[in-house]
Formats: structure tokens, sequence, C-alpha cells
């Protein structure tokens, strides 16, 4: 086993991507999941339905969009020219970017399953025990929807560490800047370099297998305590 | 001290209706079938269902009127559910630290200490909320609720998701929140026993409007209402004790319907109580008789005979100034002659009588 300092290099840019699209989306998927799981609004099939399509549509195909949208000639290319930038792909921001898109439902769905099980009940409660809408938020929904909270960032950490398709289309394969550790392993098969690809992918295999078994490990805790 | 009500609201095809005034520092009970709006009724009174147009107050603060709608955290309304409601992810000194840290400290109140002595459950203080049994974590709620030190305690079926046992082990400690503490509740139920323990006043419910809403002394005992029909039917009223003799342990209570004896437990005079009698367990003579176990006797006249199936009848009676409800046979009552205004003795066993302090 031995790491070169490029497959360090991929590795750490495919952590530093995954801890950036986890914050982002935990930030971002909190109010909508709330929302989502409170509303009777007829608009939610379709925002459901919506946040869903990265589970079911190849990532070749989101990659595409998202190049065409964030390219210079697309309107979020543009936004980032008039601001004085330059069009974020084949650039980090355009992975990040990207991955919000790709890990959106990870991190969506099991937020709003922990808020729906909440139910009314315990809010309730709370507001007649003079609890304010910001002192039940802390005080009830957050520590309730903990195990929710977890499952969440370990499932949007680990889709995002896995991520292929979408980083191809829209980061290339810059070293040190868009190129992830699943690149990585693909070059090195391309040149048949079995031993470096066997590495990187041993070194995924086992974060993802730990990651998934801490978040199976939260839910039985978490189920237990609710019987 | 009053709660003022003038409440429509409407959902789906369900419309609830009610324009009224109730007695703000007693307990009283809402009564009626399932699905009449009762709990709709207590979660707009708590702020929990909103209908523009409402109207809710309580003793001198608006609550709801025209544009103003008061949030359900500032209205200081505790809210016991038929379901505990505990917090799961706090043990239960925690859920009850919950409620005492937001409490209103302008009135003096139950420390976490008090009502967990009260609720005697002072030894699950440090236990976890999915270890209790139903009625523990029942008497916990109410304990959380009470430290909360509400201007109004609304209790929604609380005994309602429990098993006979539970429910016979909690009504003693509701019992005794009723006659300790100065706490206006309102109480739903439709449990004849906890209306006839509990309540001051009754409001009476049916698909949404109010049918009846008076003293709880007058609507148990009046053929009118529906709970004067139940098959344990009874009648209310206080009274005081005025002496016990250990020797025959008989306690001398003195009522508005008169002197009544009744078999009892070393009690102190002076102490007030309130008596239930069944309506079966009172017959009627004509005279007041010699040779016989019964005790009581009370003066009364007839004030209405109502028949009821199974060759029944009901004879609302007046001891005093107390109303009492008699169950016979209609036959014995063509053999008495009874009819209206007659002057009868009611005659009533002492161990008929059922006791609760207060």
């Amino acid at each position: 086993m031995h790491l070169s300092p490029e497959d360090l290099e991929a590795l750490v840019l495919t952590f530093r991507l995954a801890v950036w699209v986890t914050v982002l989306l935990l930030l971002l998927c909190t109010p909508l999941a709330w929302w989502l799981s409170r509303t009777q609004c007829r608009i939610r099939s379709v925002i459901e339905a919506l946040s869903s399509m990265p589970l079911v549509l190849p990532p070749t195909v989101l990659g595409f969009y998202l190049l065409l949208l964030m390219g210079p000639h697309g309107p979020l290319g543009k936004l980032f020219i008039v601001l004085g930038g330059e069009p974020p792909t084949f650039r980090f921001t355009g992975l990040v970017i990207g991955s919000l898109f790709y890990s959106f439902p990870f991190v969506l769905l099991p937020l709003q399953n922990a808020f729906s099980a909440i139910g009314s009940l315990p809010l309730e409660a709370a507001a007649t025990l003079r609890a304010g809408p910001l002192d039940r938020l802390f005080s009830v929904v957050l520590p309730l929807a903990r195990p929710g909270f977890l499952t969440a960032s370990v499932m949007g950490f680990a889709h995002t560490l896995g991520e292929f398709g979408v980083v191809l289309m829209i980061g290339g394969n810059i070293q040190g800047q868009t190129r992830v550790a699943s690149i990585a392993i693909f070059d090195h098969v391309e040149c048949l370099d079995y031993n470096r690809a066997h590495t990187l992918a041993g070194i995924l295999v086992s974060i993802s297998f730990c990651l998934l078994l801490m978040v199976n490990r939260i839910n039985q805790t978490a189920n237990r305590e609710m019987t | 001290m009053s709660l003022k009500l003038n409440i429509h609201l409407q959902k789906g095809d369900f419309t609830l209706q009610a324009d009224l005034e109730l007695p703000g520092d007693r307990l009283v009970a809402i009564s009626g079938p399932s699905g009449c709006g009762k709990s709709t009724l207590v979660r707009a009174i708590a702020g929990l269902e909103r209908a523009e147009g409402n109207q809710v107050s309580f003793n001198d603060n608006i609550w709801q009127k025209d544009g103003f709608w008061q949030p359900p955290h500032l209205r200081g309304v505790a809210m016991v559910f038929q379901k505990p409601a505990l917090f799961t992810h706090l043990n239960v000194e925690k859920n009850l630290r919950y409620g005492w840290k937001r409490r209103d400290n302008n009135r003096p109140g139950l420390s976490i200490h008090e009502a967990a002595e009260l609720l005697e459950i002072t030894g699950m203080l440090k236990r976890d909320t999915f270890s209790l049994s139903g009625g523990e974590a029942q008497r916990v709620a109410i304990a959380r609720a009470l430290v909360s030190n509400p201007s109004l305690l609304i209790m929604d079926e609380p005994l309602s998701a429990l098993d006979e046992q539970s429910k016979q082990k909690i009504l003693p400690y509701l019992e005794q929140i009723h006659r300790s503490l100065q706490l206006p509740v309102l109480y739903i139920s439709h449990a004849l026993e906890e209306l006839a323990r509990l309540a001051d006043h009754i409001l009476l419910m049916e698909n949404g409007t109010v049918l009846h809403s008076a003293p709880a002394q007058i609507i148990l005992s009046d053929p009118e209402c529906g709970l004067a029909l139940h098959r344990h039917a009874q009648t209310i009223f206080e009274g005081e004790i005025l002496s016990y003799d250990p020797a025959s342990e008989i306690c001398t209570l003195n009522t508005e319907a008169g002197k009544l004896y009744l078999t009892s437990d070393p009690i102190m005079d002076g102490i007030k109580v309130r008596v239930r009698i069944k309506a079966r367990d009172i017959s009627i003579s004509l005279h007041q008789l010699e040779d016989t176990s019964v005790l009581n006797f009370l003066p009364a006249t007839v004030k209405s005979i109502t028949s009821i199936p199974g060759g029944q009848c009901l004879v609302s009676l007046e001891a005093g100034d107390a109303p009492l409800l008699s169950r016979i046979s209609r036959h014995s009552a063509q053999r008495l002659k009874l009819r209206r205004g007659l002057k009868v003795f009611a005659q009533i066993k002492s161990a008929a009588l059922l006791g609760g302090t207060r």
C-alpha cells in the first residue's frame, strides 16, 4: 500500500468537497425539510419530485445540464462573470455547486422524515408550557430530530465522496483543483496501474462502510428509544 | 372570574358553534359524544386552533378579539392531552424542569419537588420517559403542567387512554389537585364517574353546539339531560362533617339536603366533603319508617316523574335546596301514587353514600 502525493491530494480534495457540500446542504435543507413536513400546500409534491430527480437521473445527464448552466454562456456562468469572477466550470466552486444538486435528496429526505416523525403533539405540549416558536425549535425539534441530522450528514458526506459522473462533466480532471478520488481511480485503471487504484478504492470502501455502519447504529439506538 | 367564548369554527363538514360564559375559577367539565367538538373547543381556547372572528377572553385577559390573536405560549394555558406527550429526549425530572423554567413567576406556584410529591412521582425523577407505564407517564405530564404555574389548566380526556386500574389510581390525585390548588380547570371527559367526582360545572355538547351549561349538581340530576339516564346516574352535594362516632364508625354530615349519616373511616370535624348518591340507591316512602336498616330519611318534594325503558322511572326530588334523583320501578311509582308536589321521604342506606374529602 503506497499513497502517492497526487493521490493524497485527490483524497484531500474529495474530503474538502464533501465537507463543504454537507455543511451547505444542511443549511439549505433544514428549512425546506421543515416546510415540507408541515405544509399541506399543493406544490409540495412538485418540490418533492424535483428534489428526488438526482436519485434516478444518470449523473452524466445532470452534469450535462449543469455544464450548460454554469458555462460562460449559461445563466449562472454569466452571473459569476457579471459579479467579477470566472464561470465556475472546471473549478472547485463548480464541483461544490454540482454536488449540491447531486447529493440534495440524500440530505433532504432523512431530515424531512425526522421532522415528520416528531408530529405535532410535542410541539403543542411545548407551546402550552410557554415555549415560543424559536424556543420550541431549539428545545424540542432539534434534539428530537438529532438522529435525522446525523443520518443526513453522513449520507450527504458519503454520497459526495463517491461522485464521478457529474464531476467529470463539469470539472474535468485537473490535478489539485478538480481531480477527486473517484476520477483518480479511473485514471489509474486506464493506465493499468491497478496497485494505486486498489489503494484509493480500498480507502473509499472502508470510509463508506464505516460511515454507513455509524448511521445504522444511530438509527437503532434512536428506534429503541422511541419504543 | 369567567371564561367568555364566542367561537365559530369550520373544519371540513363539521361546524363548532359556542357562544357562552363559563366560571373561570372552578373545575368545568366538558362532556358529550365523540366528535361533538369538545377537543376543538378547548384547542381554540388554548390557541392551538385558530379561526378568524372568534372571541376568547379569560378573566381580564383578551386572548382573541377582532384582528388580535394571542399565540398559545403567551396565554398561560397548560394542557394535558389524552397521550402524555412527554419529551422523549429528556428524563422525567428534565420534563418537569422544562415546565418549571418557563413558569409564571408573578403568582405563587408549585415547585418541582411539591408537584412530584403531590402526584407521587418523586421516585421516578431520574427515569427515562420510555420506561414509564401509561399511568405513570400521565402523572408526570400532569405534574409538568402544574409546575408551569398555568392560569388555566386544560385536560383533554386525560384518563381515557388508560386501563381501569390506572384510572382508579389517578382519579384521587385529580381530586387532590382540585381541592388543594386554587386552579381553574377545563376537564374533558365522557366518563360519568369522573364528572361526578370532579366537576363543579358541566358543559354538555352535541354536534358542535352547546346543549346545557349549568352547575354539576343540577345537570347530574336533571332527567332532561342525558347524564341522569345513565345506569350509574348520581346526585352530588357538598357537605361538612359535624361529628364522628368511633364506636359505630358513622359520621354525621350537614348538607344542603339535610343531615346525612355515612359509614366512614375516622374523619375530622369541619372537613368539607363531596357526597355522591346513585339514583338507584335512593328509594321513596310516604312515611318515615321505624323498623328498617336504612339510616337516612330526607324529607323531599316530588318535582317530576320520567318514564325510562325497562319498567323504571326517574323521580326528580327536591330535599331542602338540593336536587335528588331516585330511580324506582314504574310499578312502585304507581302504587305510591307519586305526583308532582307530593311530600315524601327519600331513603338512603348509609353504606350507599360515596364520600370524597375536599
